[in-house]
């Protein structure tokens, strides 16, 4: 066992305070590896995009603490060539017992940017403690922003809390999607909702501070059955995808989506608005991450044209 | 200060008006929703008696983590006599309505229940202070919180308004599936007998939760609700 006696040095990274929930705090103990706040077990990731002086996206600012890692932007969108994206990896692999997160993106006036992450999300089994996001979108007036990241993946008795805070101009666009499985499906027998909880907090509020939506979910599968019918029923993967947007775009994408249950190959979709005109809410239901991505990346795909006029490009062949 | 509110209201006057605003003729138009099911009844989801109780159930604990939760606390802002936190839950539980039929489901049957609520007690400040500004557009007006501010008049024990919110939302699933699924009424009674076993675990757990505490999670009737809103099934109005 790994007990250290020699002085703990904590990361200079921002706090990330999750002790106003009730429900992760069964698990409060100090891990007995590492310690909670222990250099390269905060991360913390600082990305601001905004016009240059030629009217190009960049990336402006770029901090960053370990395990989390972006190295620069890459231009690499064949539709919006002039988009800078942005891959977020982290150098420690999953998400281990005890690590905590905070990723803040800015984008100024007019600017756009696209982030995703380089691979699944692992949340790796825990004995002691959680791990735990604290996520900030700040969009300026007219900024366009995507943010498509790779799934989540919480192995048996994973714990995880995320907390995203999107504050957004009446005229800007943010697409925020989140994929979860329901574990390391291919895992041995299959590890299917095995993880301890899932707290996942995503609301959305104007520059003034107006509060516009709060959706939260805790899934907690050792407690009440997910398979409930109404719940996740038979389905094992869960896509979530927030988009705020004006009214104008809104509609438009409203419109051109249709919601539609396909009992054959197991998938699902939803569209419905957000409270107090922030935007739109879809939801995907299916089997493998792969159609679920595919169907919010369509998703995003009808966003992007009713904003910037051009679609998603097709998806890279080794995503 | 709940004993001294029982013991103002002398118990079968309670009782009677429990039975009252549970009934499911009571005046709010709880006839007329279905919470998803008439879709998932379409979808093959619910079928029969055991997929009927899984999906009452679903709700009902969707249900206590929100609404449930908002009519505890609207309960205790009468309670306290504060008119602004009346106007804050319901806002707040109006923010974590994620869909227009849920929204529209709520605040139509919380604006009957205000507008019965001020001619039953018609000397409360708050109730009519609360239809006022529902009527200029002040307050969103939902149903949890009529709720709490109605059982709070009516001498009615916190327990008495989770039980009733429970009862309410199970009934009306139970109520829509007699006509739109295959079940008997001998089926819903028993669901409806089962899962009032289940309201005492869950006002346990709901009991001591705030306003940023509301959760949920059940993506399959987000999705039915979407293909409610888009398509054009209307025996029920969600």
């Amino acid at each position: 066992m790994f007990q250290t006696k020699l002085e703990k040095f904590y990361s200079d990274s921002p706090e990330v305070d999750f002790s106003h929930l009730r429900e992760m705090s069964p698990y409060l103990r100090e891990p007995e590896a590492m310690y909670v706040g222990a250099p390269g077990k905060r991360g913390y990731l600082n990305l601001g995009f905004e016009l240059d002086s030629s009217g190009k996206s960049i990336l402006r600012e770029l901090d960053r603490r370990a395990p989390l890692i972006v190295q620069q932007e890459l231009y690499f969108d064949e539709k919006l060539p002039g988009m800078p994206c942005v891959y977020i990896l982290s150098s420690g692999g999953p998400n281990v017992d005890g690590d905590r997160f905070k990723q803040n993106f800015t984008v100024r006036k007019d600017a756009i940017a696209h982030v995703s992450t380089g691979a699944a999300t692992k949340i790796a089994s825990m004995k002691y403690n959680y791990s735990g996001m604290i996520q900030n979108i700040v969009l300026e007036e007219g900024a366009y922003f995507e943010f498509l990241p790779e799934p989540v993946i919480p192995c048996a008795s994973a714990r995880f809390a995320c907390d995203t805070r999107m504050i957004i101009h009446p005229t800007a666009t943010a697409v925020y999607s989140e994929i979860y499985m329901a574990g390391r499906k291919h895992f041995g027998n299959g590890e299917l909702f095995q993880f301890d909880i899932l707290s996942v907090c995503t609301h959305g509020e104007r520059p003034d501070g107006e509060q516009l939506f709060r959706e939260k979910f805790i899934i907690s599968p050792k407690e009440t059955d997910v398979r409930n019918a109404g719940v996740m029923g038979g389905y094992d993967v869960f896509a979530n995808v927030v988009v705020m947007t004006p009214q104008d775009i809104a509609a438009k994408v409203y419109d051109a989506t249709t919601p539609f249950i396909d009992r054959k190959n197991k998938l699902a979709a939803g569209i419905t608005r957000l409270p107090n005109n922030a935007g739109l809410l879809f939801k995907v239901l299916g089997m493998e991450p792969g159609p679920v991505k595919k169907i919010v990346r369509e998703f995003c795909s009808q966003v992007r044209l009713a904003v910037k006029g051009v679609p998603l490009p097709e998806e890279f062949p080794w995503r | 200060m709940k004993e001294a509110k029982k013991n103002e209201t002398p118990l079968l006057v309670r009782l009677s008006h429990l039975l009252q605003f549970s009934d499911s003729a009571f005046p709010v138009g709880t006839f007329s929703f279905s919470n998803g099911l008439e879709t998932a009844s379409y979808e093959k989801i619910v079928y029969d008696a055991d997929t009927l109780e899984q999906y009452a159930r679903s709700a009902a604990r969707q249900g206590a983590f929100s609404d449930g939760v908002a009519a505890l606390l609207a309960y205790r802002a009468m309670e306290a006599g504060d008119y602004g936190r009346i106007v804050e839950i319901d806002k707040a539980l109006m923010r974590f309505k994620m869909n227009d039929e849920a929204r529209l489901m709520l605040t139509r049957m919380g604006k009957k229940l205000a507008e019965l609520g001020v001619r039953m007690f018609d000397s409360n400040e708050i109730m009519n202070r609360w239809l006022e500004d529902i009527n200029s557009g002040n307050a969103p007006g939902s149903y949890p919180v009529a709720q709490g501010i109605v059982f709070h008049i009516a001498g009615l024990t916190e327990e008495e308004l989770f039980a009733s919110q429970q009862y309410g939302v199970v009934n009306m699933i139970l109520g829509a599936a007699l006509r739109c699924v295959r079940v008997s009424h001998y089926d819903t009674q028993m669901i409806l007998t089962a899962l009032a076993k289940e309201i005492p675990q869950l006002y346990e757990e709901v009991k001591s939760l705030d306003l940023p505490e509301m959760h949920c999670f059940v993506p399959e009737m987000d999705i039915l609700a979407s293909l409610h809103e888009k398509g054009n099934m209307r025996m029920f109005m969600s």
